[in-house]
């Protein structure tokens, strides 16, 4: 299992080594974390002191989440669609073993991704910040860089968590673009709805608890709360993904 | 059922959807180093039954095993197995190399080399290009080179002609014909009738879900029980020709200025000889073996 487990991760990271997959993605990413953080910064007001060097990362660890989250759907489902599955499982016998190699390369992309954006949005920070007369340094030595280092190991884990909820929708759905629809319209539309009609419920809505994962616990939200309330949450939605991988006819 | 003799043994096998049966307690054996034809019309559970001997889906009931092992546990021979099912199937926006590449890293067979795979099947020059970009050949073509990834000792195709024009079926069947020299088994499973009686040396056929022949060609279409087909030198005594073998209880029926002389193959010289008796001499004499299709109609026919 073990093996085939790190065969299949090595064969899933192999599709991912494409200059135009990799230049789309990063490029795209890079593109938007330059716009987000750019923005924050430029509505700063000078010496103010609401801004620190991961405020451009947080803000940018929403696009970050829903870009992880069509990525994941889309390399799940598009297994079915193209039909890939069976010739994948006639090399991996173990379906263990695929979704082990998928899960690992979607996380080893997911964690580039976050320290991509962690590094960009740090960089357009520490650059804005003195034109702002605020002094972000400290944030970079002793205690204070652990702290920031733990914020970006938790925006990894709250962007893969939205990385798992959508490989389920993708093996759920088989289809990418019913598996992504689904996922933004979950993320984008119900849960805001439901969250704005119904405030009180906010704090116990999946997105918003991987959201507020990424971001260390947000305000109103113990990080404790997050993190157990996201691993239920990604139990829940996958248990009946696992089911349904197993039973179904794959070769279709 | 035995481990040594057969590539792929199954004894009772059936596949229910629900309340209805796809797979109607099969049991054939393919010998080693058979091309066994894998026949039958639509929906008469040939793919269904590919699936489970690749595993891919369970089996309501029965057993099987391929090269030696049971098909609950195919980590023990999907190794030694090639397969193609339902046509190729790859990541369109890479290359034939790229896509080869990924599904030997998947196998854990990291030493192939995918340009000596495309060699093999004739695709050398095109292996950089996207997968998206080549022609339906092409694409089977790559898909038979992806199911030689673990130099298999079986190799299972579901379809491996559909849709290609003329030139595209013959380079396929020479291709398999030549997969199969070094005494590699091939399963094949095809609509082609015609295709399958020239590469095929056993046969499976189904129908409704049902075996209706598992054994060899010879045992299918004929050997010794095929037709007699006589002319003589003159057209007048083709009436008493007939009359000659009537008179030995054979079946004989006269179209187109010949005889012919039902499953009396085996009786060709003496036939001759009871001609010659009657000062009666043979333009020519030949024999016929119904067609794969003609036996499998005449077979769904009588079931």
């Amino acid at each position: 299992m073990c093996k085939s487990g790190f065969d299949a991760t090595r064969g899933e990271l192999l599709k991912f080594r494409r200059l135009s997959f990799l230049l789309s993605v990063f490029g795209s990413l890079g593109v938007l974390t330059l716009l987000i953080v750019g923005f924050a910064w430029s509505r700063a007001e000078k010496h103010s002191s609401s801004m620190n060097l991961t405020t451009g990362f947080d803000m940018a660890l929403f696009f970050l989440g829903i870009l992880t989250l069509c990525i994941c759907a889309s390399y799940t489902a598009q297994e079915y669609t193209y039909g890939t599955l069976r010739n994948v499982l006639v090399r991996t016998p173990s379906r263990q073993a695929f979704l082990i190699g998928k899960l690992s390369a979607l996380s080893a992309l997911t964690l580039l991704l976050t320290l991509y954006t962690f590094l960009l949005s740090t960089a357009i920070s520490l650059f804005m910040s003195g034109r702002h007369g605020i002094n972000l340094t400290p944030s970079l030595e002793g205690k204070a860089l652990l702290t920031t280092l733990a914020h970006c190991l938790n925006g990894f884990l709250g962007t893969m968590a939205l990385g798992i909820f959508g490989i389920a929708l993708g093996l759920i759905a088989r289809s990418p673009i019913i598996a992504i629809s689904l996922g933004l319209l979950w993320s984008l539309i119900i849960e805001s709805a439901l969250g704005g009609a119904l405030p009180r419920i906010g704090r116990w809505l999946p997105t918003a608890n991987f959201e507020s994962l990424a971001q260390s616990g947000a305000t109103g939200f113990s990080y404790i709360h997050c993190l157990s309330l996201s691993a239920f949450y990604l139990l829940v939605i996958s248990l009946p993904a696992l089911y349904l991988f197993k039973q179904r006819d794959v070769s279709q | 059922m035995s481990d040594n003799t057969y590539a792929i043994s199954v004894e009772g096998l059936s596949k229910n959807y629900g309340a209805r049966r796809s797979v109607s307690a099969l049991t054939f054996n393919v010998p080693y180093g058979s091309i066994c034809g894998f026949v039958g019309p639509n929906g008469s559970g040939k793919t269904t039954t590919i699936r489970m001997l690749l595993s891919l889906i369970s089996t309501t009931s029965g057993e099987g095993r391929v090269l030696g092992s049971a098909i609950s546990e195919p980590m023990k021979y999907l190794d030694r197995v090639g397969a193609m099912i339902e046509g190729p199937a790859f990541y369109p926006s890479m290359s034939g190399v790229e896509n080869l590449r990924i599904f030997a890293q998947m196998g854990g067979l990291r030493g192939t080399d995918p340009n000596s795979l495309l060699a093999q099947v004739g695709l050398a020059e095109r292996g950089t290009s996207k997968y998206k970009t080549y022609s339906l050949g092409m694409k089977q073509r790559l898909g038979i080179a992806a199911a030689l990834i673990p130099d298999p000792e079986l190799l299972i195709l579901d379809e491996p002609t559909n849709g290609l024009d003329p030139n595209g079926i013959h380079e396929i069947r020479e291709l398999i014909m030549a997969l199969a020299q070094n005494g590699r088994t091939i399963f094949i499973s095809s609509h082609l009738l015609s295709e399958l009686e020239v590469i095929c040396d056993y046969f499976v056929m189904l129908k409704a879900g049902e075996l209706m022949y598992a054994g060899f060609k010879e045992g299918l279409l004929g050997g010794n029980n095929c037709d007699l087909i006589a002319k003589p030198e003159f057209g007048v005594d083709l009436a008493n020709l007939a009359n000659i073998a009537a008179l030995r209880g054979l079946d004989t029926s006269i179209r187109d200025g010949f005889l012919h002389i039902e499953r009396a193959g085996e009786l060709a010289a003496e036939f001759n000889r009871w001609a010659c008796d009657e000062e009666i001499y043979l333009q020519s004499l030949t024999t016929s073996s119904p067609s794969l299709e003609t036996k499998f109609f005449e077979m769904s026919a009588n079931q």
